[in-house]
């Protein structure tokens, strides 16, 4: 069982990790606006390809 | 050129073997519709145009108030750039709007696709917690005008954005709250895992060495959460008995405090239970409770800075012989200014060129426009309707009218006192409860042993902790405000839904709210066959009378097309201004306008119609006669038309105990008569109401408990804030609308019974989950004073309640059926055609 004296703190230090990525992406501006983002997903990547094309 | 205007051109030269678009001959290349083109360029451009052309058919049928000419000529003045626009290291540049009219998600579709239609604008970013939209362009290849006014023509209009002190420090405060939350859920989830370990080593024995860690890791974890996250209790709760007012965090303070010192203790000395799973998932579910509450707040913090954008930001000034474009700011007393057709006076001054008609619906909720001359006060913030005048500059930003009703509006909103939390009302009484049953809880204990005792009474402040109380109304208002949204009821904060559970008055404002604010015809008495004609006159006149006149004619008369009514040949128009119009038709002599017009041209108005007028105005209506060869043979009553339904609502408002009244800006008379048409009683139906007594009507409290406000114009605005509830209904200023706590975007009074319905209901929902976590905390409690308490216990106890809690919130619904089923949003589906 003495493997619990590497996982525990291993898991920890993921737990840490994952909180600083949090942390980059909140002070990154990521999650100001929580609205746009789902309803930006349904939108067509590229319109059909005969309008993509600049005026 | 503008390319919407382009469509006309295109649409003629359909079915013809040149180019489609620019009429060259066409090289084989087709679009679906079979549309020949000379390149593949002139094949997209027309694609573009056709969509935007059908987009944009679709949303003048649907959003009429867009009938103002404004060029956003002014956006591409240096001055605009220097203060609105970034210039970014690719030498492209960007722009901040926010956008009027943004009410759904199939904008997004419309504006963030721009860029595939519009050469030059590289991207487009829509924000729509904000409302904003950000855009980057090539300044070489489109002016910024042009992209403002393609917004326009889509029914966006826009308007420049500065962020404000007050935004910046929500996005703060909401990004510490997010960390916050964060670091509290994974130290909450973490401590949760060991303690399931923990628990496991009870009944199956586990070796001292990991025991031992694991009470120091949970501990460790513990320590942070309740130091790091839930250090804001602590704050809340010092300042909380420091002011001496209630608050929630007071019981949670204590609970969260006690059990983690205890907690430390023991696990240093290596005996004893400990409660650190329970205290960060109450720290974590507290911190959600919280988010969820601010996040409510702040929707209505990030719109509100959109007050400034009611004067225009810059000002076209007369000096010398040269016409200038200034920033408002630049703008002197004294000063010769010229405003255009469609344009907003940028400051309180005297009409000394020109004449026109100015709506002051704005200010004064008069939807009459007012004719202005030479010598006429004209004010900040009203609009120049019909031809370009001067004026010279008397007054200027705070000093102006409509500097004078923002501060009024301020200062209203700085006096309005919050309402006390319900749960932190509640909370105050809690911790007294708690501490009375601790102390007993000792008192009882101590015989079997002061340890004992000791242990019993920790673990009681520990369970009684009400962590589902803090979930039980952020979660209910954040559920509610979602379903009414999609009702198009925007909710700003959860104390309107508190209060409007109540009963007490409410006061409408007339026009717009009660009325469509759009003028209509009401009566047309005499000769009918003279309406195809005068619709052709009045076609050709821009003020608003004459459109109220033409829209209201080609409504009754379907059967004479618009067309077959442009075709009559009127010729010889002219126009008296503010008077009316004379034309001839034929051989005959038409004249439209007013008794002084008539006068003029020295007509008879036969006695009827004399009688006809005395009875319009006394119901505060408005008479246009109709004369033909010297003689009045039609006369055309016009007015504000209620909105429909409006009796019904008043009615069953009454009938649900609320008190219902009229105040207005307009005549007394006119309300009165407006009053009895709605039912509303003639004591209660206040006409000549000032901004100044709108403010102070709504602020006498009186007997009753609610005072709820609905209104429209930037004059209704200082009542709607300083109300308990204000209501502002769409179609108005956006001013009220940032003002007021609730937001009718349908412009659709009628839903009022509903929502005072389901708030009701709503606030039984909060009841009914405040007393569901009571009980569980009365069940801990008494748990904990016979000594069944344990651990494992506090741990099952807490989520249950929380997730019951949770399941209320979200169970079945919270409006009357019956007007769920008129949401459909067909109003806006057109836009997802783009």
């Amino acid at each position: 069982m003495s493997v619990l004296f590497i996982a525990v703190p291993v898991a920890l230090l993921l737990a840490i990790i994952s909180i600083m990525a949090f942390v980059w992406s909140v002070h990154d501006g990521q999650l100001d606006d929580l609205q746009t983002p789902p309803e930006r997903i349904l939108l067509d990547e590229n319109p059909p390809p005969h309008r993509s094309r600049k005026v | 050129m503008s390319m919407l205007t382009e469509t006309q051109d295109v649409s003629r030269s359909i079915g013809s073997k040149d180019c489609a678009l620019c009429g060259e001959p066409g090289q084989g290349i087709f679009d679906e519709d079979g549309q020949e083109f000379c390149c593949a360029g002139c094949r997209s451009a027309f694609d573009l145009l056709k969509e935007f052309e059908e987009a944009r058919c679709s949303l003048e049928t649907t959003r009429p108030s867009f009938k103002l000419r404004r060029s956003y000529e002014e956006m591409d003045d240096p001055v605009f750039r220097m203060r609105y626009v970034k210039v970014r290291p690719d030498e492209l540049s960007e722009v901040t709007f926010v956008l009027e009219g943004l009410d759904c998600p199939s904008c997004l579709g419309m504006i963030e696709r721009l860029p595939h239609y519009l050469a030059g604008l590289t991207s487009a970013r829509l924000n729509l917690t904000r409302g904003t939209a950000s855009f980057v362009w090539d300044d070489s290849r489109i002016p910024l005008s042009e992209i403002a006014l393609t917004l326009k023509r889509l029914g966006f209009p826009p308007w420049p954005y500065e962020r404000d002190q007050q935004s910046l420090i929500a996005q703060r405060t909401a990004r510490h709250e997010m960390i916050q939350l964060a670091i509290a859920g994974a130290c909450a989830g973490n401590v949760m895992l060991i303690a399931i370990a923990l628990y496991a080593g009870i009944f199956s024995g586990m070796e001292t060495a990991h025991l031992m860690m694991f009470r120091y890791v949970s501990a460790a974890l513990g320590i942070v959460c309740v130091v790091g996250p839930g250090r804001v209790f602590f704050l809340n709760a010092i300042r909380a008995i420091k002011t001496r007012t209630p608050h929630m965090d007071m019981p949670v303070a204590l609970g969260v405090g006690i059990g983690t010192i205890d907690g430390i203790v023991r696990t240093v000395w290596g005996t004893g239970d400990i409660y650190f799973d329970s205290i960060a998932t109450l720290v974590f579910l507290l911190l959600t409770g919280r988010y969820l509450q601010s996040q409510q707040k702040r929707k209505a913090i990030d719109r509100v800075s959109m007050l400034r954008v009611l004067t225009p930001q810059t000002a076209r000034v007369v000096r010398g012989e040269k016409l200038s474009v200034v920033p408002i700011d630049a703008l002197r007393l004294d000063d010769l200014v010229e405003i255009l057709p469609g344009e907003t006076f940028p400051a309180d001054g005297v009409l000394v060129n020109g004449e026109s008609d100015v709506d002051q619906s704005l200010l004064t909720g008069e939807s009459f426009p007012l004719v202005i001359q030479v010598g006429s006060p004209v004010i900040a913030g009203t609009i120049n309707l019909t031809s370009p005048v001067r004026m010279i500059v008397e007054q200027l930003g705070h000093q102006t009218r409509l500097g004078q009703l923002l501060t009024l509006v301020e200062e209203a909103a700085a006096h309005k006192s919050p309402l006390v939390q319900l749960t932190d009302r509640i909370g105050g009484y809690f911790v007294v409860g708690v501490i009375i049953l601790a102390i007993t809880n000792m008192v009882i204990w101590w015989a079997s042993g002061v340890e004992q005792a000791i242990e019993q009474t920790i673990a009681l402040l520990i369970v009684a902790c009400p962590c589902a109380l803090g979930l039980a109304t952020p979660l209910v208002i954040s559920v509610f405000q979602g379903r009414a949204a999609r009702l198009g009821i925007l909710i700003k904060s959860g104390d309107a839904i508190e209060r409007l559970a109540d009963q007490g008055e409410i006061w409408l404002d007339k026009t717009g709210t009660v009325t469509t604010g759009e003028m209509e015809l009401v009566e047309w008495s005499g000769d009918e066959n003279l309406q195809p004609i005068v619709c052709a006159i009045e076609h050709e006149v821009s003020h608003p009378v004459a459109k109220a006149i033409v829209t209201s004619l080609q409504k009754r008369q379907k059967e004479w097309e618009t067309s077959a009514a442009l075709k009559i040949n009127v010729t010889n128009l002219q126009v008296t201004h503010g008077l009316g119009v004379q034309a001839v038709y034929g051989e005959q002599q038409i004249l439209v306008g007013s008794r002084k017009l008539m006068e003029i041209y020295q007509v008879v108005i036969p006695e009827s119609f004399d009688l006809a007028v005395v009875k319009a105005s006394s119901s505060g209506l408005t008479s246009v006669f109709i004369a033909r060869d010297g003689l009045v043979v039609a006369l055309a009553t016009l007015g504000n038309t209620l909105r429909p339904g409006v009796e019904s609502i008043v009615k069953s408002l009454n009938l649900s105990g609320w008190h219902v009244g009229l105040l207005s800006g307009d005549e007394g008379r006119v309300v009165q008569f407006v009053a009895k048409q709605i039912g509303v009683s003639k004591d209660r139906a206040l006409g000549n109401a000032t901004p100044e007594d709108k403010l102070q009507r709504v602020s006498q409290k009186g007997f009753s408990k609610t005072i709820v406000m609905v209104g429209d114009g930037v004059n209704d605005s200082a009542a709607l804030v300083a109300a308990d509830v204000g209501i502002a209904v769409e179609g108005g200023a956006e001013a009220s609308m940032h003002a007021a706590d609730i937001y009718l975007q349908r412009g659709d009074v009628t839903q009022l019974p509903m929502l005072l319905t389901a708030c009701r209901r709503v606030m039984r929902r909060i009841w009914l989950n405040l007393v569901i976590s009571l009980s569980y905390n009365i069940l801990a409690v008494v748990l904990a004073m016979t000594g069944h308490i344990h651990p494992l216990m506090a741990a099952i106890l807490m989520p249950i309640s929380s997730l019951t809690v949770l399941s209320v919130a979200f169970a079945g619904s919270m409006f009357p059926r019956s007007s769920v089923n008129t949401t459909s949003g067909s109003r806006f589906a057109t836009r997802t055609a783009l």
